[in-house]
């Protein structure tokens, strides 16, 4: 692993009083599959048990830039977003409505589609509690979706027959019923 | 985004992850989704899936409400129907624990007797079991009669379900000579408790029961209740305090909620019944509680949560 040469790695110490400061706020360098690098706070990069694992257990200087060739950097934004405000409510002793309010927003703009990259994503980087919350997420929006929208959604191919499809459907025809299929 | 397309795929495809997805939807949109695709299918109909999904997801409570051995229920599913079992008589309806059904098929409404068939049914997968009672026994002076089968089933402590079946012997007293059978869906066996001289609510006819906290209920129209403890075989009796014949009470609905027991009663003064209240049985059969009133006459509720 070769140390980035980016300018935007500043991980290189510097003398003067600037020096303390970003001793104590020691960042990780990571780059997503489209070539985008972000520094993350040390506290924060912990969270990501991938990365946990990669600059901990195997003693990796912090100098090295972490590749993630499987997450784009939109989703890493994400993750960032959500991993920092974890931390912060760590500390707070009632953050239920304030986390409720923030995972409300974070949702907000996401299609159902970004929403099962992220889940793929937060699974990759095993961040458990985030794979937790973007689970419950997509599930909320897809419960009332018909069968043709999941297929769709999860790029999953028909492959039963005729018969098949309609001796499954018909088991329970009443849970194909009342569906609600506006685009999200 | 094209990403997005290609890592909507990877999840579909993931068993790993899409088992988390899917352990967190709802009854309803499961069954449904098993049309998606063979693999879909797979997953969601496996034992283990479903044993994970019943622990993970508490199942909506709602009551049997017994009153005159008439019973109904309210359903949390839209429009479930029992056609998927074949019996010529048509079923119904006893009693309904945490999602399962217990049903029979009598020749008529009041007659209900061991020949019969009992169903356990589970309305949201289709799923039933015909079971058999056992047979009187023959060593017994004079033929039981039978009082009640009852079904008791609670997903939070396993997900096997056992059957109660109380005969007793032919008499016009309450306080009759009781005997009780217990089935278990594990075993698929009956096996016989001490029979006892106890105190049922019935004369005769057949009265349905309800399960609440590891024990069977049955509630008398003369407004007091037998608890059964299933696993221990003990069981107690609670009257119903205050009980003043001068009140004219009837009982509307019986049942649990919440992990409590609930009695609904309509009661008036000479007049007619038109007050209402719902009563809450306390701890250990302390006593029961009154939760609320109402001045006006209403309609019967059977689901109260």
């Amino acid at each position: 692993m070769s140390t980035s040469t980016d300018n935007n790695a500043s991980i290189t110490q510097e003398s003067g009083p600037s020096a303390a400061v970003q001793d104590i706020q020691k960042k990780i360098v990571v780059r997503t599959a489209d070539g985008e690098v972000f520094n993350l706070k040390e506290e924060v990069a912990m969270e990501i048990d991938i990365i946990k694992t990669f600059f901990q257990e195997d003693s990796i200087s912090y100098e090295t830039v972490m590749p993630l060739p499987n997450v784009e950097g939109w989703e890493m934004v994400k993750v960032i977003e959500y991993c920092t405000k974890h931390v912060e409510l760590k500390h707070k002793v009632d953050g239920y409505k304030e986390r409720k309010a923030f995972q409300a927003l974070f949702v907000q703009n996401l299609s159902t589609k970004s929403l099962l990259a992220l889940t793929n994503t937060a699974n990759y980087l095993e961040v458990k509690y985030l794979l937790d919350f973007l689970c419950q997420a997509v599930s909320e929006q897809i419960k009332n979706k018909d069968v043709d929208y999941v297929r769709e959604l999860f790029g999953v191919e028909n492959d039963f027959n005729d018969e098949e499809y309609e001796q499954v459907k018909a088991e329970a025809p009443w849970a194909h019923e009342n569906l609600n299929n506006d685009l999200h | 985004m094209q990403s997005g397309i290609a890592a909507a795929e990877t999840v579909g495809h993931n068993e790993d992850l899409l088992k988390q997805l899917l352990l967190r939807l709802p009854a309803r949109s499961l069954i449904r989704f098993k049309c998606v695709s063979k693999l879909w299918l797979s997953l969601i109909s496996s034992p283990k899936f479903c044993e994970s999904h019943t622990l993970q997801n508490p199942i909506p409570k709602f009551s049997s409400a017994t009153t005159d051995a008439t019973t109904w229920f309210i359903s949390l599913l839209p429009n479930p129907n029992l056609n998927f079992i074949p019996d010529p008589q048509g079923l119904m309806i006893l009693q309904s624990c945490n999602g399962l059904l217990l049903c029979t098929s009598p020749a008529d409404k009041f007659t209900i007797s061991r020949q019969f068939k009992f169903y356990v049914v589970n309305p949201t997968t289709s799923r039933f079991s015909e079971i058999a009672l056992p047979p009187p026994s023959p060593t017994k002076p004079e033929p039981a009669r039978l009082l009640s089968v009852a079904l008791a089933f609670d997903p939070s402590k396993s997900l096997h379900y056992k059957l109660v079946c109380v005969s007793g012997s032919s008499t016009v007293s309450v306080h009759r000579e009781i005997e009780i059978e217990i089935y278990s869906s594990e075993t698929r066996t009956w096996r016989a408790c001490k029979s006892a001289h106890m105190r049922f609510p019935t004369i005769g006819e057949f009265l349905p029961g309800v399960y609440c906290n590891g024990r069977i209920h049955w509630f008398s129209r003369f407004c007091w209740l037998v608890h059964y403890d299933i696993d221990e075989g003990h069981y107690g009796v609670v009257g119903l305090p205050g009980h003043d014949f001068s009140v004219e009470r009837e009982c509307i609905c019986f049942g649990e909620s919440g992990g409590r027991l609930h009695l609904i009663e309509m009661y008036g003064n000479g007049i007619g019944l038109n007050k209402l209240h719902v009563l809450e049985m306390g701890k250990d059969y302390s006593g029961w509680f009154v939760k609320g009133k109402r001045g006006t006459e209403s309609s019967y509720c059977a689901a109260h949560r």
